[in-house]
């Protein structure tokens, strides 16, 4: 595993831990027996849990164009920049990696525009550039950018290291963390915060997740499609050398084992294939050397968008055989965060490992090794494989 | 021979492929810029009458050949088409059908997504009611809306079909950095190689922009070119008269690997990809570092990771993208990273002729760099007429100039401030 990574490349490696994390989600898992009856029914994030980010940005030259998203990303990147101490380090040597949902554009943003614009019940090209588009803010088209986010914490915390954006669905979360943990592995960066947000609940963000999970049905008639809710979240991790940590009295909250990650759409079902997920879980293993015995518990991706349910079950039979390994989706008690979705499992996974939470997995082992899947409608899928810190 | 280092995988280019305003592949396209000739041209593609900015760089319809994508078809961006048709070039070129295991082929792509239209705006909001929600049913009465419209705006859907048209099936990442993203998204396939995670690596850029949203966004922001003689002559970086880019479209991809994976297929090796240094700059989210510091650092995190010195760069293809600030701020961290070396070393920008192709951009000057090191050529900077004080070093103005050149640095900075820089090596003899 890493130690191959370090001969090959010439840099002392040793462990890479998470050593602080963020999670800001509107629902726990602790609220058990969450279920959704009306697609329409989804969980955003009330202002009050980033209020500090909407408070002090609310001044500066860049608030308008500071939206949900940003401020999310802000609000816990900030957190974990400050718990880790990262002000310790010089910028160029503090990476940021970061998963960000679909961006959409602000109704209301535009509405103006374009309601100066209508000739004869028509949109008028001409009169929306002379007339309508004075109604839009300038800076405006940034706030389409889904890198502006990340670069927004750039500026906000000093980071001037690695870096990387990736989007839009939960295997981007599970990347995002890869890279992080890449990075400071092969010495690119010496600490890096590795954040994930959600798709910010919006009406297009709405009527897409609507349309596509009702393709297969009569539109409007969703009580056939077993799906769940979408939620808002972000989820920060600080990554870097567990030696590096322990010199800073900084303990580590979990090591990272491994990580795998292939692609293959299946497309009779949509989603991800069997095959796919098999190699993706193997991979992880192979990169964590650990055997099927060795996890004690896996987050499944389990969407139930697609196939990806099935085809995950089968896949989870082939890698672990009849192993008693237990699994757990949370989607079901926390709604679909997309993009942060595989973030969110690994926080979750962290707060297991640590024994912070009781009444989710119901297990007598010792938990020692957790495996968390996260993919795209797609079919991309990724595995990152986490364990006890030392 | 080549300075390197020694002690680690080395990652080569087997292929490379590119569809641009100037030609439907590679060669066509190199073939043109060695000639110093724009594909800057007036916008066909929709009515920019009632814009201040007219022009673009367009890839001629019958140049995409749709049927390469089969059934794929309904999901597909423009973006993703392009990306898909250079994707094809770089495939064969290398043979990657001799592959046999297709879980340690990765696919890693910098792009976007669809814009946005304002039809479909205006049609989709007709039922989004005062409550709050979704009339679908409504929708679906008035003839409704096609939910494959809003693929077309994943940036992802761009590496997944590309992946599944190619029977690609490991590592698949999809980088959305800006003008950055084509040339992080090399970086990241780069990475993944060097740590093992995968033999070979389709990665490059794509993006297809030019349409009233689009421009609608960067006329906002101040940043295309509005004053010029001719589409042809208003793209001029390191120019004292420049005033913004030229946006255009296009897509490029470069075939990553191994290379004792390459050298046991027998696949004919073209260059190899030496260092990668990515920053942020940091500071503003409209406006660069004025001292270009988050360049400087991306710049010698390159060349750091390629293991070799400043001594060793005989080209920089610049980023150059006939903004102000951009060319202005370049000039001054190229200066700070190579110091008295900084005039003596040849830097051009291909934007000069190509426009600005957005995440497709440090894609295709990668290729241009790579085939201009084996063609023992510099490419020119096309419209330098007059010198800016501000912007004094040796741009290659006008006229390509042949020489031979072993390793070169290519920039791409991205809005909001995120920088990368790709070090590129000519092939070298079997040392490791």
């Amino acid at each position: 595993m890493h130690a191959c990574v370090s001969e090959q490349r010439g840099i002392m490696i040793h462990d890479i831990a998470i050593t602080s994390m963020e999670v800001i989600a509107p629902k726990t898992p602790e609220s058990k027996g969450v279920r959704f009856k009306d697609l329409n029914d989804f969980f955003d994030i009330d202002n009050h849990h980033i209020c500090d980010v909407v408070h002090s940005e609310s001044k500066s030259r860049d608030s308008k164009i500071i939206g949900k998203h940003t401020a999310m990303l802000l609000s816990a990147t900030g957190a974990v920049f400050k718990d880790s101490f990262l002000d310790h380090y010089e910028p160029h040597d503090i990476g940021i990696f970061t998963a960000l949902g679909m961006f959409d554009y602000d109704v209301s943003d535009l509405l103006p525009a374009v309601n100066k614009s209508i000739k004869d019940g028509h949109l008028d090209y001409t009169l929306f550039f002379k007339k309508g588009f004075r109604e839009i803010y300038p800076l405006w088209p940034l706030t389409m950018l889904n890198n502006i986010a990340m670069c927004q914490c750039a500026i906000r915390l000093g980071i001037k290291g690695d870096n990387g954006v990736f989007s839009p669905h939960s295997d981007s979360s599970l990347n995002a963390i890869y890279e992080g943990w890449m990075s400071v592995v092969e010495g690119r960066s010496r600490v890096a915060i590795a954040g994930a947000v959600s798709e910010i609940i919006s009406p297009l963000c709405l009527v897409r997740y609507l349309l596509c999970n009702t393709k297969a049905s009569r539109v409007g008639d969703t009580s056939n499609i077993p799906s769940y809710a979408l939620s808002e979240g972000v989820v920060a991790f600080c990554l870097e050398n567990i030696c590096n940590a322990q010199e800073r009295g900084i303990s580590a909250l979990c090591v990272i084992n491994g990580f795998g990650a292939s692609f293959g759409f299946d497309e009779i079902n949509g989603g991800a294939t069997t095959d796919a997920i098999t190699t993706s879980m193997r991979l992880a293993l192979e990169d964590a050397n650990l055997k099927p015995n060795d996890i004690n518990l896996i987050f499944t991706h389990d969407d139930t968008q697609t196939h990806d349910g099935h085809n995950e079950d089968r896949a989870i039979k082939t890698v672990f055989g009849n192993s008693s390994v237990t699994t757990i989706c949370t989607k079901p008690f926390v709604g679909d965060m997309l993009s942060c979705a595989g973030a969110f499992d690994v926080s979750l996974g962290i707060r297991i490992l640590l024994g912070q939470t009781t009444n989710i997995v119901a297990t007598s082992k010792p938990i020692k090794h957790i495996l968390i899947n996260a993919m795209s409608v797609e079919g991309n899928v990724t595995s990152l494989i986490i364990g006890r810190g030392k | 021979m080549i300075p390197h280092h020694k002690s680690r995988k080395r990652v080569v280019i087997t292929g490379y492929g590119m569809i641009t305003c100037l030609g439907a592949n590679a060669q066509e396209t190199f073939t043109n810029c060695k000639a110093g000739r724009s594909g800057i041209d007036y916008i066909k593609s929709f009515d920019t009458s009632s814009l201040p900015c007219n022009i673009g760089g367009e890839v001629k319809e019958d140049w995409l050949d749709k049927s390469i994508v089969g059934k794929s078809l309904k999901y597909l961006s423009r973006g993703a088409l392009l990306l898909i048709h250079a994707t094809k070039e770089a495939y064969t070129m290398a043979g990657l059908d001799s592959v046999k295991d297709r879980y340690r082929i990765g696919v890693s792509v910098g792009n976007h997504g669809d814009n946005p239209k304002i039809k479909d705006m205006l049609h989709l909001h007709r039922f989004y009611n005062t409550r709050d929600k979704w009339d679908l049913a409504q929708m679906e009465k008035s003839g409704g809306y096609n939910y494959l419209n809003f693929f077309k705006r994943k940036p992802d859907i761009t590496s997944t079909i590309c992946a599944d048209v190619f029977d690609i099936r490991g590592h698949n990442m999809i980088s959305v950095s800006a003008c950055a993203a084509g040339a992080q998204a090399i970086g990241e396939a780069y990475k993944a190689i060097l740590d093992d995670r995968a033999d070979v690596f389709v990665a490059g850029g794509s993006e297809s922009v030019t349409d009233f949203f689009g421009y609608l966004g960067f006329i906002s922001l101040k940043a295309l070119a509005e004053r010029y003689t001719s589409p042809q002559t208003a793209s001029r970086p390191f120019d004292r008269k420049r005033n913004g880019f030229v946006m255009s479209e296009g897509a490029g991809v470069v075939i990553l690997e191994e290379y004792h994976h390459a050298l046991s297929r027998g696949t004919k090796i073209y260059g190899e990809l030496m260092g990668y240094g990515a920053s942020a700059d940091a500071y503003r989210i409209t406006d660069m570092h004025p001292k270009g510091l988050g360049a400087i650092i991306a710049m010698k995190k390159a060349i750091k990771d390629a293991g070799i010195t400043i001594d060793d760069i005989d080209y920089i293809n610049a980023h150059g993208t006939s903004t102000l600030q951009n060319d202005m701020t370049e000039t001054l961290a190229i200066k700070e990273v190579f110091g008295e070396r900084a005039r003596e070393i040849p830097i051009s920008s291909n934007k000069s002729m190509l426009g600005h192709a957005i995440a497709a951009a440090g894609a295709i000057e990668c290729v241009l760099t790579l085939m201009g090191i084996n063609d023992s050529t510099i490419l020119p900077t096309i419209n330098y007429e007059f010198p800016d004080p501000k912007c004094d070093l040796f741009y290659v103005p006008n006229n390509a100039i042949k020489k031979s050149h072993k390793i070169a640095l290519s920039n791409s900075f991205g809005f909001g401030g995120q920088n990368a820089c790709l070090c590129i090596g000519a092939e070298r003899d079997n040392d490791t």
